[in-house]
C-alpha cells in the first residue's frame, strides 16, 4: 500500500526550501512473465518497482530526485538533492501552466485479477497457442517460437503544491508472441501483441488463439505464394497495424510540444511540425487523428497524467486541419495555454515529460469491401515487420508482412515485401477514406533520456490512399 | 549502511530453505544526468536506488526476480510465492548447473573515480561548455545530455561465488543544428569524468552540422560509404546483441548457423572485452560468478563464437564466455579492430560516395537473413574526388546486415569510446569510421 502521508511530508519539506512549485509522486509497479520458448518455460519472473520522486521548479529550473528507500533520511536527502540540482542551474527560465488543482482517486477494477490467476492456467495459455503455431507446420517450418505473458500493475500517489493530489490503480495485460517461419529460401521474421488496461477477462475477450491462428496462416500462404510485383504506383489500403503505426510515428511524436521545441533534439529528435502551423492544413479533410488516454480498457489508459492535470481526448487533427498539439503544464506555458495532460512518466524514478495514449485516425464509414471495391489495381499492406522514420517525423517507411494485391475490387494473390516508403505530407494528402473497422494493438512507446516505456494503443481502421509509390 | 554483499547473502540464506540452487545480485546505482536542448538545460535529475536480482532453481526450473529495494519489505511474503510457482512452472529439458567460483578472476585496476559522481555541478558546468563551444563553432542550437554512473555491484550464488566490483562511468551526447536538417553529433564515454572533453565533441558536432549546409537529394542505389564512429556504434549494437548466444536460440539472429563461416571483410575484427583500460563496463566476473574475458567474437572475417551463459553455451554446445545474464548473455564492451586510415584520408581516397555522421532507428524486416533498414543523419554528405561536395538529404540506409559487414573495405586508426542514446542494446562500442562498399540507400517518395 502506498503511503500519502510520506508523499504530503515530502511535499512539505521541498515547500520550506523555498522552491516555487513542488512535486512529490510514489509509484509502485508490479510485473509479473512468463516467458515460453519452443515450448519450453524458460523463465518466471516478477518484478516490483516502486519508490518515490521528487521534481521542483526554482529559479526557473527544474531540479529531479528518486529514491527507492523511503525511510525519513533518505526522502530528506532526495529532496535536499532535487532543491540543489535546481539551485546550481542558474540560467533557468522554465514555468508552469496555470491548472485546476483535484483531490480524485480512481481505479481500474479489472473483472479477473490476472495476479490472482493461477500460475497453471497462465502456463496453460502460453501451451496452447505454442501447440497451436506447431500444429500448423506443413512444408513450412516455424523453428523459432517465443511467446510471453505480461502482468501489470501501476499504483500512484500524486501531490504538488498547487493542491492537487490523485491516487490511482491501473491493472495492464498483454501477450506477445514473436515467431519466424522458413520455406525454401525465404523467412518471416513476425512479433504480433495483444493487451489492453484489463485483468485476465482479456484472454476472454481477445481470443488470442484465433487471432494467432489467422495470423499464422495468413503468413504462411504468404511466404508460399507471394509474388514480388513492379515498383510502381498503387492505390493503396493500410491495415490497421500499418495505419495504426503510421499515425503514432508521424503524428503522434511530431505533435509532441516538447519535440516541437526542441527539447528531444539530441535524444529522438525534432519535428517537422512548428508552432505556427497551428490551425493549417496537413491532411485531406477526411482525417481526423485522436490521442484520448480516457477510451476504456486501452493500453493508454489514464485519467489525470502524471502532473495532475484531468485527461480528455485530444483532436489532434480535426477534418485534415492541425488542431492541437500534445502538451505538459511547462510546454503549454510556452504558448501561454492549458495542458492537455499528455504529462506521463513510465516509472517512480523518471521525470514526467510529454507522451501519447491511444493515438488513431478516427474510422470512416465504409465497410471493408468497399473501401476496396472501385480499387483497380492496388495493394492492402494488412501487417508489417520493418519500420522507421526519420527524426523530425518526416520520411517515414513499413514494409508489408502479410499483404494482397488488390485487382478490380477484390484481394488477389499474396505480395512479398511491398515498400511504402513515402513523406508525411504526402502520406495525409493520400488519404481519401477509411472503413468502420476500428482495431487496437499494445506497444510499449519509446522517448526521454533515460528513456521512458510507456503503454500506448496504436490503431486505427483500414486507411485508403490513392496513387502512392510501392518499392519491391 | 547495509553492505550490498550482505543484503545478498540474507536473500541466498532463505532461497536456499526453499530451493536447490539461486544467485542473488544486489546492485546500488547511483546517477546524475543534466540534460540540454536549445542552447539551456532543461533539467537536471539524480537517482539513488538499490535493485536487487534473485534467481531460483529447483528440478530444472528457473525463475527470476527484479526488486526495488522497496520490495525488501515483502521478501519473506515472496519467498513464500516463490515457493507456491516452484511446485507449478514445468521442469526444462536441459540445466546446466551454476558454475563452481573460478580460481582466479581479472583484476581491471583504477574502476572506479570518485570525482566523477562526488559534484552535481561538475555536470551542470561540462553541459554549459558543451553548449558555448557548440555555439562558440557557429551553430544555431545544441542539445545534449550528460551522464554519470557509479555502481556498487554484489552477487553471491549458491554455487559458492561470493564477489562484488565498484565503478564510474560517465557519457556526454552532443547534436549540433543549423536547423531541423541541418545536424551533426558526436559522442564520448569514458570512466572518469576527467576525460570527457565537451570542447572535442562538441566541435565535432558543429562540424558536420555546418557541413550540412543547402542538401540535395540524390538518387537512390550503391554508395561507397564512410561510417563516422558513432554511426558504426549504432550499427554494431545489433551486431552484439546477434552474437548473444540467446538471440542464435530465440531466432533473434543473423549469425544462426554461420559459426567458422565468412560473415564479415576480412580485415574487420570484432571482440568482446571489459577489459580494455577505459571500459565503460569494467566487470570482472558475470551474473554466474564466471569470469570475463575477452571474446573474439568475429575474427578477420570470420564468425569465431557467441557469447554465452551457462544455458546457452549448453544448448549449442560451447564454452561459457562469460557474458551471462541469466536468460540473455550480452556484450560488455564492443571494441573495433582499428586500422590504419584517419578519417582524412578516407575521405580524400574517395572517388564518389558518401559520409554518414550517424545511423539511427535501426529495424529488421527479417533477423535470420538480416535485412534492415536505418535513418541516415547528423552529417550525411556527398564526397567526390576526395572532396566533400555538398550534405544530401532524405536517404535511407536500407541495406542486409552480412552483406554491410562483407563489404568493409577501410577501417580508421583513430578509436573514441561510443556510448550514446542510439545504441539500441545499451552496449559501449570502441569504434573507429569504416568504410563500406556498394552501401544500398533508398529514397521516400514525395
Amino acid at each position: 500500500m502506498l503511503d500519502e502521508d510520506l508523499a504530503i511530508k515530502a511535499l512539505d519539506m521541498a515547500l520550506s526550501k523555498n522552491v516555487d512549485y513542488a512535486e512529490i509522486r510514489i509509484q509502485l509497479d508490479d510485473e509479473e512473465s512468463v516467458y515460453m520458448r519452443s515450448g519450453i518455460v524458460e523463465a518466471y519472473g516478477l518484478s516490483i518497482s516502486g519508490g518515490m520522486s521528487v521534481r521542483v521548479l526554482k529559479n526557473g529550473a527544474f531540479g529531479f530526485s528518486s529514491t527507492d528507500k523511503l525511510d525519513n533520511e533518505t526522502i530528506t536527502r532526495a529532496v535536499e538533492e532535487a532543491v540543489k540540482l535546481a539551485e546550481i542551474q542558474k540560467r533557468g527560465s522554465a514555468s508552469l501552466s496555470e491548472e485546476p488543482s483535484y483531490c480524485v482517486r480512481y481505479e481500474l477494477k479489472p473483472r479477473k485479477y490476472a495476479f490472482e490467476v493461477s500460475l497453471e492456467e497462465k502456463i496453460g495459455i502460453l501451451n496452447d497457442l505454442d501447440k497451436l503455431i506447431r500444429s500448423l507446420e506443413d512444408e513450412v517450418k516455424i523453428p523459432y517460437r517465443n511467446l510471453g505473458v505480461f502482468i501489470l500493475s501501476t499504483e500512484k500517489i500524486y501531490v504538488n503544491s498547487d493542491g492537487t493530489m490523485v491516487r490511482s490503480s491501473v491493472p495492464r495485460m498483454m501477450l506477445m508472441c514473436y515467431y519466424v517461419l522458413s520455406y525454401k529460401d525465404r523467412t518471416i521474421t513476425r512479433h504480433i501483441s495483444i493487451g489492453g488496461a484489463v485483468g485476465w477477462e482479456g484472454i476472454k475477450i481477445w481470443k488470442p488463439h484465433d487471432a494467432l491462428k489467422s495470423d499464422v496462416e495468413a503468413l504462411i500462404n504468404v511466404i508460399k505464394n507471394a509474388v514480388a510485383l513492379k515498383t510502381d504506383t498503387y492505390d493503396v489500403v493500410l491495415g490497421p497495424e500499418v495505419s495504426g503505426l503510421a499515425t503514432h510515428e508521424s503524428c503522434g511524436h511530431p505533435f509532441e510540444l516538447d519535440r516541437i521545441m526542441g527539447r528531444e533534439g539530441a535524444q529522438a529528435g525534432e519535428s517537422y511540425a512548428t508552432v505556427d502551423l497551428l490551425g493549417k492544413r496537413i491532411a485531406s479533410d477526411v482525417v481526423t487523428i485522436i490521442d484520448d488516454p480516457t477510451l476504456p480498457n486501452s493500453y493508454g489508459f489514464y485519467l489525470y497524467d502524471d502532473e495532475g492535470v484531468r485527461a480528455r481526448p485530444r483532436y489532434l487533427i480535426l477534418k485534415g486541419i492541425i488542431n492541437e498539439f500534445l502538451m505538459n503544464r511547462e510546454y503549454a506555458a510556452k504558448l501561454n495555454m492549458s495542458s492537455n495532460a499528455a504529462a506521463r512518466a513510465s516509472e517512480y524514478n523518471k521525470e514526467p515529460i510529454i507522451r501519447m495514449a491511444n493515438t488513431y485516425i478516427a474510422p470512416g464509414d465504409y465497410e471493408f469491401e468497399e473501401l476496396i471495391s472501385d480499387i483497380k489495381k492496388g495493394i492492402y499492406i494488412k501487417t508489417f515487420g520493418e519500420w522507421n522514420i526519420d527524426d523530425r517525423r518526416y520520411n517515414q517507411r513499413y514494409i508489408g508482412q502479410e499483404a494482397y494485391l488488390i485487382e478490380n475490387g477484390e484481394l488477389k494473390t499474396p505480395v512479398w515485401r511491398p515498400i511504402f516508403e513515402i513523406t508525411t505530407p504526402k502520406y495525409y494528402s493520400s488519404i481519401d477514406a477509411m472503413d468502420k473497422n476500428l482495431e487496437f494493438q499494445p506497444a510499449t512507446c519509446g522517448k526521454g533520456d533515460p528513456s521512458q516505456g510507456v503503454p500506448v494503443f496504436t490503431g486505427g481502421p483500414n486507411v485508403r490512399l490513392r496513387n502512392v509509390r510501392v518499392l519491391f | 549502511m547495509v553492505e550490498e554483499l550482505d543484503i545478498a547473502k540474507n536473500i541466498l540464506e532463505k532461497i536456499e530453505k526453499i530451493a536447490e540452487s539461486g544467485a542473488v545480485v544486489v546492485n546500488r546505482k547511483t546517477s546524475r544526468q543534466a540534460r540540454f536542448s536549445v542552447n539551456k538545460i532543461d533539467a537536471v535529475k539524480s537517482w539513488e536506488e538499490i535493485t536487487v536480482a534473485i534467481l531460483v532453481e529447483k528440478e530444472k526450473k528457473m525463475l527470476i526476480y527484479d526488486l526495488s529495494f522497496k520490495a525488501l519489505d515483502r521478501i519473506d511474503e515472496l519467498i513464500g510465492k516463490i515457493a507456491d510457482a516452484l511446485k507449478v512452472v514445468p521442469p526444462k529439458p536441459y540445466y546446466a548447473p551454476l558454475p563452481r567460483p573460478a580460481e582466479k578472476y581479472p583484476t581491471i585496476p583504477n574502476t572506479y573515480d570518485k570525482e566523477t559522481v562526488e559534484k552535481p555541478e561538475k555536470i551542470v558546468d561540462l553541459a554549459y561548455k558543451a553548449i558555448d563551444y557548440g555555439l562558440a563553432e557557429g551553430v544555431k542550437k545544441v542539445a545534449g545530455a550528460i551522464y554519470t554512473n557509479a555502481y556498487h555491484y554484489a552477487l553471491v550464488t549458491s554455487s559458492g561465488f561470493e564477489g562484488k566490483h565498484g565503478y564510474t562511468n560517465t557519457y556526454i551526447d552532443v547534436r549540433a543544428f543549423n536547423n531541423g536538417t541541418q545536424t551533426g553529433h558526436a559522442s564520448m564515454a569514458s570512466r572518469k569524468i576527467s576525460n570527457i572533453d565537451p570542447k572535442r565533441v562538441s566541435e565535432k558536432a558543429a562540424y558536420y552540422a555546418k557541413l550540412s549546409r543547402d542538401p540535395k537529394k540524390i538518387e537512390a542505389g550503391e554508395y561507397t560509404t564512410i561510417f563516422t564512429a558513432d554511426a558504426v556504434a549504432s550499427i554494431l549494437n545489433f551486431v552484439g546483441m546477434m552474437a548473444s548466444g540467446f538471440a542464435v536460440v530465440a531466432g533473434y539472429s543473423s549469425f544462426v548457423q554461420k559459426l567458422g563461416q565468412s560473415v564479415a571483410s576480412e580485415i574487420f575484427s570484432l571482440r568482446d572485452d571489459p577489459h580494455y583500460e577505459d571500459s565503460f563496463h569494467p566487470v570482472s566476473f558475470d551474473d554466474e560468478g564466471v569470469p570475463t574475458r575477452n571474446n573474439i567474437i568475429i575474427n578477420n572475417g570470420k564468425l569465431k563464437g557467441y557469447l554465452h551463459n551457462r544455458i546457452t553455451a549448453l544448448l549449442l554446445n560451447a564454452e561459457h564466455t562469460g557474458n551471462a545474464g541469466w536468460v540473455f548473455p550480452h556484450p560488455w564492451n564492443l571494441i573495433v579492430e582499428p586500422g590504419d586510415s584517419s578519417e582524412e584520408e578516407m575521405i580524400s581516397e574517395m572517388k564518389e560516395g558518401l559520409l554518414i555522421g550517424n545511423v539511427t532507428y535501426i529495424r529488421f524486416q527479417d533477423y535470420i537473413k538480416g535485412d534492415f533498414s536505418g535513418i541516415v543523419r547528423d552529417g550525411v554528405l556527398f564526397i567526390k574526388n576526395g572532396e566533400i561536395v555538398h550534405a544530401v538529404k532524405e536517404l535511407r540506409l536500407s541495406d542486409n546486415i552480412i552483406r554491410w559487414l562483407q563489404n568493409i573495405v577501410a577501417i580508421g586508426k583513430e578509436t573514441r569510446q561510443i556510448y550514446h542514446w542510439w545504441l539500441e542494446s545499451k552496449t559501449p562500442v570502441v569504434a573507429s569510421p569504416i568504410t563500406v562498399k556498394a552501401t544500398r540507400y533508398t529514397l521516400a517518395w514525395s
